[in-house]
């Protein structure tokens, strides 16, 4: 595989050993992953590196992960990229919220397996992948 | 009352005659003494006098005797006013011993015993009014016109209404109450309910009363009709509690669970991954006991996430918060993901889960988060309580217009006594806590909750008893696409 044709996931969350996991499987998976521990350094990051996935997780120091994904889906450079949601807040509102927002999905961490993330992230980019 | 006494017609007519015969009498015997001394004209003559004198006497003593007879039948008469007016002292006296008398003794018995039963609903009646007066809930009763005809010190007090006169004020000048959302309430209506119903009615959860102050205390009340002879109602019955330290004290322990069920869910979902992570490599360095003890880690990792769910789900209910996301949905692979998530627990405790699925199911409209957790948590019960190397049957079927899921276990039963609180929240059976010490008891109160948000679902039970296992059921309604 080239390096071109490797995949960029950008993850904006906060928790490092959840950022660790990401990391090391999506490495695995042979995509190429950079972290952000807060809503400003992602988007500094997603400017710099135009990834092809974000990983954006909600309760971050800062900017909250709604105020990153609403200034992420107004900038006509960057709105385009898909969003996942990844966070540990449960409710329906906020879950509503984030589609409306336009996040490709909404997932709750903890009732979500580390593959089932990895196997949507995948679909999202081979959809992506094939619409280019 | 004065005595007036009425004589009748027929008692003047005797009189007159009375008077006209001895007239007729005292003539004759002036105008024609000769004819008098004739001695058979005289004996007659004497013989009519005779009589006309006996029956003089005998109209005489009539005329008295009914004089005492009226003059008793006023007093009785007057007597009777009395008692009809409330006085149980008054007296009624007389020493005779004919009919008339026993009507008087008669009487004086019904006076006695009628005062008793007066006083003691009087007692009864003061009883019942201080209660009322002094409850802690609040008392306001309405008449058919929507006026305030009793208001007790509690109401008074929480309608900030303590000095005001309020008897013949309209209701809605005095109560003002609001759902959560303005305008979600209208007592109106929620009177008319009752008066239609003819029956209590209890306001929905989250009611607050404003005040003249504009401040908003918490209630729950009852709205209740007393019932008229004919079909209508008299009165309304409003009973009402300010419940605001208790929502607050509720408020602020979803709260406290929120955050802390967050900041832990952070570095439980990071043993979790790292967990999965482990396992999946099925890396070759980990010993069989190594590799048992990360399965345990997982599996008690996913008790502790489902725990924290229910708590969260409790946190929601409690504050209001329960939104819905309906999305029409193939129930089976729904439940069927739930089933092979479960199956380690199952086998844990040599359970066999046995699935009875129709083909072709149609879809339903549900929140599928909700649904999920209710289903999980039905099933999870049956597996903890079912008999161990028992059987769990999960079953889902088309039953005319519904898609009804059943789950069926041979456990430890809900015994009569229990069979009316299962649903109630933290509440656990005392065979259930014999059987598993740890439990919430938020399960079935989350299951319940969720499947009645959804339009049209119902959630019911069947156990025979203790030690005799038991079925729970939820149903929904068929998914018609608007198109």
């Amino acid at each position: 595989m080239s390096e071109k044709s490797k995949k960029k996931i950008l993850v904006i969350e906060d928790n490092l050993q959840i950022n660790r996991i990401y990391v090391s499987k999506f490495q695995f998976e042979g995509m190429e992953v950079s972290t952000a521990s807060n809503g400003d350094e992602g988007l500094e990051k997603i400017q710099a590196e135009e990834p092809d996935l974000i990983l954006l997780d909600i309760m971050l120091p800062g900017k909250s992960g709604f105020e990153v994904l609403k200034i992420i889906k107004e900038n006509p450079q960057t709105k385009n990229i898909p969003v996942l949601i990844l966070t540990n807040l449960s409710q329906t509102e906020e879950q509503k919220k984030g589609e409306k927002l336009g996040a490709e999905d909404y997932f709750v961490k903890t009732n979500t397996s580390i593959f089932q993330v990895v196997k949507k992230a995948k679909e999202i980019l081979q959809r992506s992948n094939t619409s280019k | 009352m004065k005595l007036k006494i009425k004589f009748s017609r027929l008692f003047w007519i005797v009189v007159f005659i009375e008077v006209s015969l001895s007239a007729l009498f005292f003539f004759f015997l002036y105008s024609f003494p000769e004819l008098i001394q004739k001695s058979y004209v005289g004996t007659i003559y004497m013989v009519f006098g005779g009589i006309l004198l006996v029956t003089f006497f005998i109209s005489l003593f009539a005329i008295l005797e009914s004089i005492k007879i009226i003059r008793l039948i006023e007093k009785i008469s007057q007597f009777s006013h009395r008692i009809a007016y409330g006085d149980f002292q008054t007296e009624i006296k007389s020493k005779r011993k004919d009919e008339l008398g026993t009507l008087i003794e008669d009487l004086e018995q019904m006076k006695i015993t009628l005062g008793d039963s007066f006083r003691k609903l009087k007692k009864e009646k003061e009883k019942t009014e201080t209660i009322i007066k002094n409850m802690q809930n609040g008392v306001i009763v309405l008449d058919q016109r929507g006026k305030i005809v009793l208001m007790n010190i509690a109401a008074k007090r929480m309608t900030g209404q303590s000095t005001k006169p309020y008897r013949g004020k309209n209701y809605q000048e005095i109560l003002s109450i609001k759902g959560k959302e303005e305008d979600s309430f209208d007592l109106k209506s929620w009177i008319n309910k009752t008066i239609q119903a003819r029956k209590n009615i209890n306001l929905p959860e989250n009611c607050f009363l404003q005040l003249p102050s504009k401040e908003e205390i918490a209630i729950e009340g009852t709205i209740f009709p007393l019932l008229g002879r004919k079909e209508g109602v008299d009165n309304l019955v409003f009973v009402f509690s300010d419940v605001t330290a208790r929502r607050e004290v509720e408020r602020m322990r979803a709260e406290f669970v929120f955050i802390l069920s967050h900041q832990l869910q952070e570095p439980i979902t990071s043993i979790k991954w790292n967990t999965e992570l482990l396992l999946e490599n099925k890396s070759k360095d980990l010993t069989e006991i190594q590799k048992t003890s990360l399965g345990d880690i997982y599996q008690s990792t996913a008790k502790m996430i489902d725990l924290f769910n229910n708590l969260l789900n409790v946190s929601d209910i409690v504050n209001g918060k329960l939104s819905l996301k309906l999305t029409p949905t193939q129930i089976k692979k729904m439940v069927q993901e739930i089933i092979d998530g479960l199956q380690p627990l199952a086998k844990s405790r040599n359970i066999k889960l046995i699935t009875q699925f129709e083909e072709n199911l149609p879809l339903v409209n549900i929140d599928r988060l909700k649904i999920n957790q209710a289903i999980q948590n039905i099933i999870e019960n049956a597996i903890c309580y079912g008999k161990v190397k028992g059987r769990v049957v999960v079953s889902l079927k088309k039953e005319k217009e519904e898609i009804v899921f059943s789950c069926q276990d041979d456990g430890i039963g809900i015994t009569a006594k229990a069979q009316s609180k299962i649903f109630y929240k933290f509440f656990r059976a005392d065979n259930a806590k014999q059987k598993l010490f740890k439990g919430s008891g938020l399960g079935l109160y989350i299951a319940k909750i969720f499947v009645e948000k959804m339009p049209g679902g119902k959630i019911w039970f069947h156990s025979g008893g203790l030690n005799l296992g038991s079925v729970f059921y939820i149903s929904f309604p068929i998914y018609f696409s608007k198109k």
